[in-house]
């Protein structure tokens, strides 16, 4: 089953960026919201510019380049930023907009801060809210001692 | 304290009609020549209340005084005139101290040579040869002085003139007892009667005679003129007029080439001048000569040794002739135009089956459709000579143009003034206003028209003159004044995307706003209200600019809907989608939408 979006979705203006200012703050809220929720159904941890998940889409970005010109990446139909169903998308600077939103709500956090090619973090918990999560489950269901690595590997992982 | 006042009417001054821009309706002959404003009246050295500010215009046949009215949109509009013939001499008084430089008009004592006044003093016979009916002055008939035919040259007979002098006299005598005592019955008269001129009317108070003329004027009526003292019966042929915000020396010069003009004119009116001088284009009708399509190839044709006046059966024969060849010459050229014509509307038929059978048969033919398109754009070339050569009216109204730059142009020469500068733009704003209504501008661009568009459609009307943009902006501004129907909008066209503060210092600030003038009733709350019934009654849909303009509810101004649509988007009402394609505004659903979730 694969995620259901919003019917605010399915809306032309939605991919505009608006001028009105307080509809501009709930575009923006609305996308934040809708980009937790996303991520959150599909396991995504990581967003590139373009809106695409995972590790694919940063396969040709450097790890060791630092420079950080140019923050424009193309926005592909795989992207949860393109609705093919009407045939709209997301400018790139409207998509580094919402980032930033983001980021100064601390939803996300830049994978590199130096070079924002490689994406956001997604935190559809915030960090406070998953170390209860980890504490919780710990304390239910922790026997014996785990090393950091077998803790993420394992079968009763949190994610 | 209540005004004792007086009031007289006189014959000198008459009611003139003024367009809806309170300019003075002219004649085909009559040109604008100046204007001045903030003028009084003066009755010899006593002021007429009711006439003490007002705008004067100087035509080549008339002074033409244009009360100053505070809503000139609500009151009645409507200017005295002074025909240029009664004017006998003028004289320039200088200003001093307090006193404002005037202009002095003595008026003519002597009954002028008015066309309506001629009808009285001349007397129609017919000649009893050629039984041409034939005009003489009424002195001229004694026994030495006897008139003759203008056709066969024929003396008249004496004594049937005298009898038909004795029977106008009777008749104008009593169509004078019949008319209104206070107007001068007959011109003739006029200087025996001299006190018959001014009827004065005393123990009425100015107001009460201001109401009146408010409230009934017609134009076959006398202006009422209001005084607070009584004058001498001298006093009655001069009138002053008072220049307040100066220009009284180049109104004087102006009026002194008027006044020659006018006596020029009048003399050749009169046959005085160039005597004998044939007139072909008055002989054809005396009543409207100057619009008369008259073919150039005429005169040309019409080289005969017609320009003296002969006398008896040959001179009468050679006439005849000469008007046959006239009568002629217009025929064949009106018959070369009806078979222009005729032409002309064959090949449209010609054109009109090919179309009917290229879509009948619904295979485009390249050979047929060149053919239809060169013949469509021949036909076009000829239609329009045709209708240049047709509409000779345009040529005058072209002619009027120039008299009316003329006189704007001079006004701003002599307006470095700032009182001469305002009235440059007021009276710029008048032509405009009258060039609205004229060609009927508002109706015909669906109640809006961009100052923009109005500025080059009145700068190609006026020709090779142009109003600067500035002062055509000063002019549009205070239309409003002169109608309340018209207002001026600024139309908001910037650009929906938003200029970031980074971007914004780096690209000057642009104005992206348009004026435009359009009817009082088109408004924008109506158009709004009527966005938003459309928007209502779907959902999740939007519709482009153009589109909502095509909706039977929504038929305005795509300028003036756009402008409302981009308000509405600004105020959150509406949200926007821009494409490629263009933008399509829909009802506001992401605030909505917030309050569901």
């Amino acid at each position: 089953m694969s995620f259901k979006f919003p019917t605010i979705y399915d809306f032309p203006p939605f991919f505009t960026k608006q001028i009105h200012s307080q509809t501009l703050e709930t575009q923006k809220s609305h996308w934040i919201q809708l980009i937790l929720d996303y991520c959150q159904y599909n396991k995504i941890w990581i967003l590139s510019l373009n809106g695409e998940s995972g590790d694919s889409a940063l396969d040709h970005v450097d790890p060791q380049d630092e420079d950080d010109d140019d923050d424009y990446a193309e926005v592909t139909k795989q992207s949860i930023f393109t609705n093919n169903k009407i045939d709209r998308s997301l400018k790139s600077e409207f998509i580094m907009e919402i980032y930033n939103e983001m980021i100064s709500k601390e939803k996300a956090e830049w994978v590199n801060p130096k070079n924002h090619k490689h994406g956001i973090i997604v935190y559809w918990h915030t960090l406070e809210e998953w170390a209860n999560i980890i504490f919780e489950w710990v304390s239910a269901s922790l026997t014996c001692i785990l090393t950091f690595r077998l803790t993420l590997q394992g079968r009763a992982t949190l994610c | 304290m209540q005004i004792q006042g007086f009031s007289f009417t006189s014959e000198f001054w008459e009611y003139a009609q003024l367009t809806n821009g309170g300019r003075p309706v002219c004649s085909s002959k009559e040109r604008s020549l100046f204007l001045t404003a903030n003028v009084g009246l003066y009755l010899g050295n006593s002021k007429i209340e009711n006439y003490q500010n007002g705008r004067l215009y100087l035509t080549n046949l008339r002074l033409i005084y244009v009360p100053y009215q505070p809503n000139e949109a609500l009151e009645k509009k409507i200017g005295l005139s002074l025909n240029l013939a009664y004017i006998e001499n003028v004289q320039f008084q200088a200003g001093f101290m307090r006193s404002s430089p005037k202009i002095l008009l003595i008026l003519t004592q002597i009954s002028p040579d008015l066309e309506q006044e001629t009808l009285h003093k001349t007397l129609n016979w017919d000649c009893p040869i050629c039984f041409q009916s034939n005009k003489c002055d009424l002195k001229v008939g004694s026994r030495f002085n006897v008139p003759k035919c203008e056709v066969c040259g024929v003396s008249a007979n004496v004594d049937e003139l005298n009898k038909l002098k004795v029977e106008k006299q009777i008749i104008s005598r009593s169509k004078t007892n019949k008319g209104d005592t206070n107007i001068i019955p007959n011109s003739v008269n006029r200087t025996n009667n001299a006190a018959n001129k001014l009827k004065l009317h005393e123990g009425r108070k100015p107001n009460s005679l201001k109401d009146d003329l408010s409230n009934e004027i017609s134009l076959s009526s006398k202006p009422v003129f209001c005084m607070s003292v009584k004058t001498d019966a001298t006093d009655r042929f001069c009138f002053k007029l008072s220049f307040r915000d100066g220009g009284a020396r180049i109104f004087y010069d102006k009026l002194k080439f008027a006044l020659g003009q006018a006596k020029w004119l009048r003399a050749d009116s009169k046959l005085q001048v160039n005597a004998g001088a044939l007139r072909v284009a008055r002989n054809i009708s005396a009543t409207d000569a100057d619009i008369q399509s008259i073919p150039s190839n005429v005169n040309s044709k019409l080289n005969f040794d017609s320009t003296e006046k002969r006398a008896g059966i040959h001179g009468l024969e050679t006439l005849t002739s000469l008007r046959n060849t006239e009568v002629s010459t217009f025929l064949n050229s009106s018959l070369r135009d009806l078979q222009n014509l005729m032409d002309k509307s064959k090949d449209l038929a010609k054109i009109g089956d090919d179309y009917r059978r290229m879509l009948m048969s619904s295979k485009i033919l390249d050979e047929e459709v060149g053919q239809a398109v060169e013949l469509l754009s021949r036909s076009r070339n000829s239609l329009k000579l045709l209708g240049n050569l047709l509409n000779d009216r345009e040529s005058i109204n072209e002619a009027n143009d120039f008299y009316t730059v003329e006189s704007l142009n001079l006004l701003k020469q002599t307006g470095g003034a700032e009182a001469g500068s305002s009235l440059y733009v007021e009276e710029l704003s008048r032509q405009l206003y009258d060039f609205i209504i004229e060609e009927n501008i508002i109706g015909d661009k669906n109640g809006l028209i961009t100052a923009l568009d109005l500025y080059c459609l009145f700068n190609k009307r006026k020709g090779f003159y142009s109003i600067s943009p500035r002062n055509f902006l000063l002019a549009i501004i205070s239309l409003e004044r002169l109608n309340p129907d018209l207002q001026l909008i600024e139309l908001k066209l910037q650009s929906l995307q938003k200029i970031e503060r980074g971007t914004a210092r780096e690209i000057p600030e642009k104005a992206r706003s348009l004026y435009a003038i359009c009817s009082s009733t088109m408004n924008a709350k109506s158009i709004s209200r009527s966005v938003l019934d459309v928007l209502e009654s779907v959902k999740f849909e939007g519709y482009s600019a153009l589109e909502f303009q095509g909706m039977c509810s929504l038929q305005t101004n795509l300028l003036l809907l756009q402008s409302v649509l981009n308000a509405l988007t600004k105020d959150g009402v509406l949200c926007v989608d821009s494409t490629l394609q263009g933008e399509k505004y829909y009802k506001n659903e992401i605030l909505h939408f917030e309050a569901q979730s």
